[in-house]
């Protein structure tokens, strides 16, 4: 049976912290360690709107690259896919299941927050 | 520093000279920019470009706040857990306003105002900041700061003191984030001589906090914002209006439920009035209480408020006045930057005027709104409607300073 991990989303509570995809934060945890199979949940604990977006590079870029179609929550439900995103999360909201079909390194981030809150999910 | 003052008439016309000088510049190159960079900026840059936001951070339609612009806000303009970037302290606003119906006091129907906002954050853990506005002049009036105020905020409870020029904390924005083009009349209007108004800034102290679940304020001011504002200079005046002891301003607001809000507030004080031509003194002491309460959400809001005033002698002749004045607003948000709404508006100063007001806003870019306003005033003979429009826009863009 998949394990579940909730990761949590806040501007103010989750600092900064320098890692070797570059500064990460916002999120609980950050970088998120899974094995193949888990889902994952967001949880938006703030008072305020963030999304949980998918982000398709490497490695962060430096203006905003999550698209205002990340406003919306994604067809697709899995974090190894192109263009996943949570949708608009409001105040206190938990966002769709996601996936880990396959292994690799996934950077996401906030639509609105970036580059202030971003991380990577590792799935292993 | 701030008291009724004569205005040399040269001095004056130098002035106007100079702002719309400065205007006329500003809207040719805002323009210019706007049409060739139609780039994601902010109704206040220096935040956007200070943490690297777009402007759907902090906005919906600028420069109407977002539930984290309004955190933001509440925080000092600081976000302790975010990076900071490079930033430079100053940024433009610009609105060009179109009235079609006028007043018989007024004769433009195009007016263009630029407004400089320059805000920074300072000390160890960057909790004190300045804020300053100053207006370049509408409508043939001077230009004037409008606010500039030193702040202490701690950003986790949002206790904060604040000492300078500011507005009175209300629980619909009176002037600068105003959603529509015309000022609540329960905000704006006066009683005999008395210009006691809530939209005016005031020059003083505040204190209070500022949370999602609690505001509370309670602000002593010596003097008031004396200049046009946002619209044409006032009529000069024989009586020279200054406070005869601090003016007191206080609120308390309440989340009770998700959404919903309560609270109530009070104005007192009591100012002197000077005749310049044949040196007569009177003052009049002064109260407005209110109650308000407001049902704010991403796609509805919903806010009401009814103040009460009372003059002991606003006409000079020892004549106690009362007054109210309320409004109730109805806002919906088909998308995350647009809205409607209606606003009904009454007020007594004793003579009862009301009217409802049709208004909508849609943004033309990410740093920019184009607002629609239609003032229908009720069984008020010799009145007619107003149709009124305004683009607005900011700058500069986003990510300018490397």
């Amino acid at each position: 049976m998949a394990t579940s991990v909730v990761v949590g989303e806040s501007i103010t509570k989750y600092g900064q912290m320098s890692s070797s995809f570059g500064m990460v934060g916002g999120f609980n945890p950050t970088i998120v360690i899974v094995a193949h199979g888990t889902t994952i949940q967001f949880h938006n604990e703030d008072s305020f709107n963030h999304t949980a977006s998918g982000i398709p590079s490497g490695a962060f870029p430096g203006g905003n690259p999550i698209p205002s179609t990340a406003l919306s929550p994604s067809q697709t439900s899995d974090v190894s896919q192109v263009g996943w995103s949570s949708g608009v999360l409001t105040g206190g909201a938990f966002s769709k299941t996601f996936s880990t079909s396959a292994v690799g390194q996934y950077l996401f981030g906030c639509f609105y927050h970036y580059p202030t809150m971003r991380g990577v999910v590792i799935v292993q | 520093m701030f008291s009724n003052m004569q205005v040399d008439p040269r001095r004056g016309m130098g002035r106007n000279k100079l702002d719309r000088c400065i205007q006329v510049a500003a809207s040719l190159i805002a323009g210019g920019v706007l049409m060739l960079r139609p780039s994601p900026a902010a109704a206040v840059p220096i935040f956007a470009e200070r943490y690297g936001f777009s402007c759907s951070a902090c906005h919906t339609a600028v420069p109407e706040l977002n539930a984290f612009g309004n955190a933001f806000r509440r925080a000092g303009y600081q976000l302790p857990s975010a990076p900071r970037h490079k930033e430079f302290p100053i940024a433009l606003r610009f609105q060009e306003s179109y009235m079609k119906d006028l007043s018989p006091s007024q004769t433009r129907r195009f007016n263009a105002l630029a407004i400089l906002i320059s805000t920074a954050n300072f000390g160890p853990k960057n909790e004190f900041s300045y804020f300053a506005r100053y207006l370049f002049g509408s409508q043939g009036a001077p230009g004037s700061l409008y606010y500039g105020y030193l702040q202490h905020v701690a950003p986790q409870s949002g206790v904060y003191e604040r000492a300078g020029l500011f507005n009175l904390p209300l629980i619909a924005n009176a002037t600068q984030r105003l959603d529509t083009f015309t000022t609540q009349p329960a905000y704006a209007y006066t009683v005999g001589h008395n210009s006691a108004t809530f939209a005016n800034p005031r020059f003083g102290a505040m204190f209070g906090q500022q949370s999602d679940r609690l505001d509370a304020h309670i602000g002593l001011s010596l003097d008031e914002y004396h200049g046009a504002a946002y619209g044409a200079p006032t009529p000069p005046s024989d009586l020279i209006q200054t406070f005869a002891e601090p003016e007191v301003f206080a609120s308390l607001t309440a989340r009770v439920v998700e959404n919903l809000s309560v609270g109530a507030l009070r104005l007192s004080g009591n100012r002197t009035f000077r005749s310049q031509s044949n040196g007569s003194v009177f003052s009049d002491r002064y109260y407005r209480d209110g109650i308000q309460a407001g049902w704010m959400s991403s796609r509805f809001d919903f806010v009401g408020q009814q103040v009460w005033g009372r003059d002991t002698n606003a006409d000079g002749f020892g004549t106690p006045i009362t007054s109210s004045g309320g409004f109730v607003t109805f806002k919906y948000r088909p998308t995350a930057h647009t809205y409607v709404g209606v606003r009904y508006d009454a007020v007594a100063n004793p003579y009862a005027t009301r009217d409802w007001d049709f208004y909508g806003v849609f943004p033309p870019s990410t740093r920019s709104r184009f607002l629609v306003e239609y003032l229908r005033p009720i069984n008020q003979p010799g009145t007619h409607t107003q149709l009124n429009m305004q683009l607005l826009f900011a700058l500069p863009e986003q990510n300018w300073v490397k």
